[in-house]
């Protein structure tokens, strides 16, 4: 990147509110006009739960590392690191797990306020799974394309839920999900390195490290950290990222571990609740 | 990326309501791309209110397989330049001289439109024909590929390479001459 690309990159304006009143009411009145019916969305899923903020955030740095590959090469590898994103884009349903752990000054490992285990499930064609692991309990969260509802089921407790999501909150992800092209740009001036080949679970991989990914101050502020992703020699996708850095003085550690495409059974978004489960009343 | 997924999955199949959240999504670099284009802040606000509201009409009858903000930010640039063009034929009739939308006789006032500190930058992309412009923007600004930019407009990717190298040269030397006079 030139220095006239990075000056063009600064060029920052703001949509005036007039603007957006003149848009959003266009919009309303070419739908009420013409009486739409909408039944295909999903939801915002509402994350209250820190655990699910973390998780979110996860999904940011995700996210962003893979802009690294994007946009730092090229380089002598056999792997096309700036292809990858546009690879990514073709498929349309993928999983990520990431597992959190903080180690204490004492050298004790615990999932803590801060840690979990979370898996994520998102599919163009079959809407959005998330898992919440912890204390023994899983959590989860499925947010099918074709319904404005959320459904929560707790195995541990044989219950669950289904709530609809109003209006103003469907075709929204959480808040708390960022677009990842602002991650994009903020690696932009990190350089990284490549650190060869690996294998990862029978799997041959080639990996690159960067320092200090960048992170929104919201999803925590890690010091000198250094993430690694490790991309799939053959099929060119992320098998696992990491990073590593502290945080009030105690060492934080993310692990992502990634299936693509039909490595994901389709299975995993419907909530197949069991007859004997029973329903939350709100 | 995956909230773009879901969006352009929804739109294809007639939820015209997503429009909403793809405008909030991206309405700050859409006008800005278009001010930038037309360094008019006025006019690039009507630009991106007619491609929104153009953008209604096409649901459920084409199907975006791309880039989602590349794909915006191409609505952008074809109205923008229909803009301009339009801004040139009035002011040519008009004044029988002019350079592009934005008239050197309020250079001061629309060099600002960024703010001071990226003044100079606004005043040398002034300096820019319009197609060079338009190709610098697209790439360094809307992140688009020389092969989608030349779809844009219409020509081949080495006339769209050759636009950038051009562009860059031509912006380095205004900016490097201002510094160092």
């Amino acid at each position: 990147m030139n220095s006239i690309d990075q000056k063009i990159g600064r060029l920052r304006l703001k949509a005036s509110d007039n603007l957006s009143r003149r848009v959003h009411t266009g919009i309303d009145e070419r739908l009420t006009n013409e009486q739409t019916t909408t039944v295909l969305t999903i939801g915002r899923t509402k994350m209250t739960h820190s655990m699910l903020k973390l998780a979110a955030a996860a999904a940011v740095v995700f996210a962003g590392l893979l802009g690294v590959s994007t946009l730092n090469g090229p380089h002598s590898s056999a792997v096309a690191w700036a292809q990858i994103p546009d690879h990514i884009q073709t498929i349309d349903t993928f999983m990520f797990r990431l597992a959190i752990r903080v180690h204490g000054k004492d050298g004790a490992t615990s999932p803590g306020p801060q840690g979990g285990e979370f898996t994520f499930y998102l599919s163009e064609q079959h809407g959005f799974r998330m898992d919440i692991g912890g204390g023994g309990t899983v959590v989860s969260w499925y947010v099918p394309p074709e319904q404005d509802t959320l459904t929560m089921v707790i195995p541990a407790q044989k219950t669950w839920s289904r709530t609809p999501l109003p209006p103003d909150q469907r075709g929204k992800m959480p808040d708390e999900y960022e677009d990842p092209a602002e991650f994009v740009r903020g690696f932009l001036a990190r350089p990284y390195k490549e650190l060869g080949r690996s294998v990862i679970d029978g799997i041959e991989v080639e990996g690159i490290e960067v320092t200090n990914p960048p992170l929104k101050e919201k999803d925590g502020k890690l010091e000198n950290s250094v993430g690694r992703m490790w991309v799939e020699v053959k099929t060119e996708l992320p098998v696992r990222i990491e990073i590593e850095g502290t945080a009030d003085k105690a060492t934080v550690q993310w692990r992502m571990e990634f299936r693509w495409g039909e490595a994901v059974d389709p299975k995993v978004f419907d909530p197949n609740i069991p007859s004997d489960y029973t329903p939350l009343v709100p | 990326m995956l909230e773009d997924k879901i969006l352009v999955l929804r739109f294809n199949r007639g939820d015209r309501s997503v429009l909403h959240r793809l405008y909030d999504k991206y309405k700050d670099d859409l006008v800005t791309l278009a001010a930038a284009l037309l360094l008019d802040v006025s006019l690039a606000e009507d630009v991106v209110h007619d491609v929104f509201i153009a953008f209604l009409g096409s649901a459920g009858r084409f199907r975006l397989t791309g880039n989602l903000k590349g794909y915006l930010a191409t609505c952008v640039a074809n109205r923008a330049r229909n803009v301009n063009k339009a801004a040139r034929r009035h002011r040519c009739t008009a004044l029988d001289e002019v350079t592009d939308a934005a008239g050197k006789e309020s250079a001061p006032e629309q060099a600002a439109i960024f703010g001071e500190e990226l003044g100079r930058l606004t005043e040398a992309l002034r300096e820019l024909p319009y197609e060079q412009r338009e190709v610098l923007l697209l790439r360094s600004h809307s992140g688009m590929r020389f092969p989608a930019i030349a779809r844009t407009q219409g020509v081949s990717i080495n006339t769209v390479q050759g636009r950038y190298r051009y562009a860059v040269d031509k912006l380095r030397s205004v900016l490097d001459s201002e510094a160092n006079p």
